[in-house]
């Protein structure tokens, strides 16, 4: 039994489609990066690049979009092919949304003062930082068709909560302690809110996957940390 | 360049088949007309008798019978004397011998035919009507045109002195040329004037009837049960490969066998159309069978599922689906060979259908001639009248092949653009 | 709960020495239709045909194991194969309407079970088994024409309606659309669809995507062995074996 379509052209446009997600990841992973350093690193140079790069990554959605109504007209694919295709629409849907995110989050940091606080940025760096990894995980458990690491990303996304509740948290001491910070504390909060969303996004992706690999949804309610006031 | 050259070959050797093909075809075309022309041109004459007219004068002096007279009565009086005496009447002769010559101008059924025409009508006493009497063999051929005149007297049968009477009936336009009813209507007889094939017809015509009857429901179940439920063994394909052979086994075999078995051991009657049927049925059961078989086997497959799927029995799926579609090829098949019974003549002549019949057979068990073995009588025998009827009974004999040939063609097309 | 109508148990086919199907063990429900796939000479033609025995009619073909209908082993000597046959009724592959008129076609089945004995009864039956057909509305007109005078996609439907007509409790299929028209194909589908609220079906056909749409359940022969046997979305959309799964999505080597 090969492993192989006896179609050689189906066998390549099903790895077409699953590189273009892949591309598409590394593209979202290097956004929601670069917006993250620009954030922490109040970086006002980089905005405009930022923001001309997510239009490479709507492109991508439009070209995956495509290559799947091709695929769906085309060969009908069942079992796996089935799943690997529906999987990679919903993953370059969320991977557009979180792309959209970071850019919004790179648009706040014009408005942002220079002499941040450094607990401010501190929790806010790391929940960054984990929302950053979060993706890369999940691109590589997406890539390697990793069924446990995928679960791993699902169930951290409580840490993703935890860290938002924190650093929300310090935003609005912050906001609190003087009258004038309130201007830019309405950016920070939601640029911690888009993080958070972010991390949503990293979670469909990783049942999306799960659901890929094994053929079932992950059972039980999604995991859930601390509710944030906002 | 080479390519160019195989072309234009290929073409050439294309071209070379097609001429072959027409000319075998041509060649095999002129055979047949030159057959045609022959048989046509020797047997059309004798669809026609010479005839000589006659006044005939009832005389009642002479025939002892009064107008109204009964047939019994009519058929019990002698007109030999009132014949005799009519027939001098048509040219003046001088001497007795030229009375004998004269008479020999005409047909020994003369006299019947002077009777029969009271029988018609029985109130002619004394009264007089012209009648066509039959001339003999002699004169018809002579009328004809196929007589040699030219011979010295001592070398042929008719006098001078009867040339010389048969010219004074020419240029008085008393002789004439009829319809041959006697060609259908008599059997066979010495005289070549007055030989039919009647009683041939009739034999044949019983002999073939015999063989259907026989040979048609034997080869047709026989075929059903070997194709459809026979299991397929080595028995069974023995039974094949002989019944092939017997289809190849030459016709006088079963002559024998029939001259065996049915007249020796059985003591059928002899000479029959129903020993000759019996025998024709034997010859014919394998060439019955075979296209029978054939038609079986091209059913296809999908009709029996069918009917078998929709809870037929086995019999009911032969019977109600598979042997409606393969009878049109068994009718046809067995035309052909009925066609191919009736031209058969050595296993009849083996079963003494060469006897000299003259009555018309009134049923099978009475002794019949056959057409084909009629031909065979004929050819052998020596008067020239015999020649023309020779080629007309084979002219009559291919008619009716062609025609069977025709009608089995005609319904295996009708039945099978309706299969379709 | 469906009840099971056809239960396969141990199920050995051989043609002479060559083996045909190696124990299988399938259970058919009741008005429910099931599809069998798998590639060619696989087996799946053969077991469809051991279900109305229309394999006795090959000499060499022996079976070994058991096939029951509701509880009764039908290969035993007790059972009458045309009583069986007027219980479960077939469809081939190409369509094979006798070459009688469509009336005839239709009323020779119940004529011969003894079903229809006057005009009208039989009249009443041919124009049942037409409508449940659907083909009534297409030929009431001419029901005295050939069968063979009609489409490709009509003359199916005239075997279907004949299948119908002595009113069997199980309808076999064996690839029926695979000569027809994508149109044609289309109607019988529907008509399959509608057929299953009243007769168990069993479809063999190759082409997939026809199984996923009209089937409820689906077996998956390979080699003459039952590879996998399931609800059908859970074949096509995540089936356990790999097998199956090769020859679904057309990585068979």
């Amino acid at each position: 039994m090969s492993e192989e379509h006896i179609v050689k052209s189906y066998e390549e446009e099903l790895q077409y489609l699953n590189d273009s997600v892949i591309k598409m990841g590394s593209l979202t992973e290097s956004q929601l990066y670069d917006s993250m350093d620009a954030v922490i690193k109040v970086d006002k140079d980089s905005i405009d690049k930022i923001i001309k790069n997510d239009e490479q990554i709507n492109k991508f959605r439009s070209k995956i979009d495509t290559q799947i109504m091709t695929l769906l007209v085309k060969r009908a694919p069942m079992a796996i092919d089935l799943r690997s295709t529906i999987a990679a629409l919903k993953i370059s849907q969320d991977l557009e949304r979180i792309g959209d995110l970071a850019k919004s989050n790179a648009k706040k940091v014009k408005p942002l003062p220079l002499d941040l606080p450094e607990e401010l940025l501190g929790n806010l760096k790391r929940l960054g930082d984990l929302v950053v990894k979060q993706l890369t995980d999940v691109i590589n458990s997406y890539i390697n068709r990793d069924y446990d690491k995928a679960k791993e990303v699902w169930v951290k996304d409580e840490q993703v909560d935890d860290l938002t509740y924190l650093a929300m948290n310090s935003v609005i001491a912050f906001l609190s302690k003087d009258k004038k910070n309130l201007d830019f504390s309405t950016h920070l909060i939601f640029a911690t809110k888009n993080l958070e969303r972010a991390g949503d996004h990293i979670t469909n992706i990783a049942e999306s996957t799960c659901y890929l690999i094994k053929g079932e949804y992950l059972k039980g309610h999604r995991p859930k940390g601390k509710e944030t006031v906002v | 360049m080479n390519k160019s050259e195989r072309l234009k070959q290929r073409h050439r050797a294309e071209k070379r088949f097609k001429f072959y093909g027409i000319a075998s075809v041509t060649i095999a075309i002129i055979f047949v007309l030159i057959l045609i022309q022959n048989i046509f041109s020797k047997g059309s004459s004798a669809f026609q008798k010479t005839v000589i007219k006659v006044d005939v004068f009832y005389d009642s002096e002479l025939i002892e019978l009064n107008n109204g007279a009964t047939v019994k009565e009519i058929y019990d009086t002698d007109f030999y004397d009132l014949t005799i005496e009519n027939l001098l009447k048509t040219y003046p002769s001088k001497n007795r011998d030229e009375e004998d010559e004269l008479l020999k101008l005409f047909s020994s059924e003369a006299e019947y035919e002077i009777k029969n025409a009271f029988l018609n009508n029985n109130q002619l006493i004394d009264k007089t009507i012209t009648l066509e009497i039959t001339a003999s063999d002699d004169i018809d051929q002579l009328h004809k045109g196929n007589y040699p005149r030219d011979l010295p007297e001592d070398r042929r049968s008719i006098t001078d002195n009867q040339l010389f009477i048969y010219d004074y009936f020419v240029e008085n336009e008393i002789i004439n040329k009829n319809f041959n009813n006697y060609f259908f209507t008599n059997g066979d007889s010495r005289d070549p004037e007055l030989a039919g094939i009647g009683g041939a017809l009739v034999g044949s015509f019983y002999s073939i009837i015999i063989c259907l009857l026989i040979a048609f429901p034997i080869a047709v179940l026989a075929s059903i049960y070997l194709e459809e439920f026979a299991p397929k063994n080595k028995i069974t394909d023995f039974i094949e490969i002989n019944i092939n052979n017997l289809a190849a086994v030459p016709s006088i075999v079963y002559g024998l066998l029939a001259l065996q078995v049915l007249l020796a051991t059985l003591h059928l009657p002899r000479s029959t159309p129903l020993v000759a049927g019996i025998t024709l049925a034997l010859m014919t059961l394998p060439r019955i069978i075979i296209p029978c078989r054939a038609s079986l086997k091209a059913v296809p497959p999908s009709i029996r599922e069918g009917a078998l799927a929709v809870g037929a029995s086995k019999f009911q799926s032969v019977f109600h689906h598979v042997v409606p579609l393969a009878l049109p090829g068994t009718l046809s098949g067995t035309i052909i060979g009925l066609a191919q019974a009736l031209g058969e003549t050595a296993p009849l002549i083996l079963i003494g259908m060469v006897a000299f019949v003259v009555d018309i057979p009134s049923t099978p068990i009475d002794p019949s001639a056959s057409l084909p073995v009629q031909v065979y009588l004929w050819s052998e025998s020596a008067e020239r009248g015999f020649v023309e009827k020779t080629s007309a009974t084979i002219m009559i004999l291919l008619s009716f092949l062609i025609m069977m040939n025709f009608i089995a063609v005609y319904l295996r097309q009708k039945f099978e653009k309706r299969w379709n | 709960m469906k009840k099971v109508k056809i239960r396969a148990k141990n199920l050995d086919v051989f043609y002479g020495d060559k083996q045909a199907l190696f124990n299988v063990n399938l259970e058919l429900n009741e008005k429910e239709v099931t599809a069998l796939i798998g590639p060619s000479g696989c087996g799946k033609s053969t077991f469809i045909r051991c279900i109305n025995r229309m394999n006795d009619v090959i000499d060499i073909c022996k079976i070994e194991g058991s096939i029951e209908m509701d509880g009764f082993d039908i290969n035993d000597k007790s059972i009458d194969v045309v009583e069986l046959r007027e219980k479960v009724g077939m469809v081939f592959q190409k369509p094979n309407p006798f070459p009688k008129s469509i009336y005839d076609n239709i009323s020779y089945g119940p004529k011969i079970h003894g079903k229809g004995e006057t005009k009208d009864e039989l009249d009443e039956i041919v124009e049942n088994s037409l409508k449940k057909a659907a083909l009534w509305n297409e030929v009431k007109d001419r029901l005295n024409e050939p069968g063979t005078s009609l489409s490709g996609g009509q003359q199916q439907r005239l075997c279907i309606a004949r299948a119908i007509s002595v009113n069997p409790e199980v309808i076999l299929m064996d690839e029926p659309c695979s000569a027809l028209d994508p149109i044609a194909t289309a109607k019988i589908e529907e008509l399959i669809d509608e057929l299953k609220t009243t007769y168990t079906i069993v479809i063999v056909t190759h082409s997939m995507a026809q199984a996923v749409r009209v089937s409820q359940k689906t077996g998956f022969f390979h080699l003459g062995k039952l590879i996998e046997v399931g609800k059908t979305e859970k074949i096509f959309k995540n089936p356990d074996n790999k097998m199956t799964q090769d020859y679904i999505t057309g990585r068979f080597g």
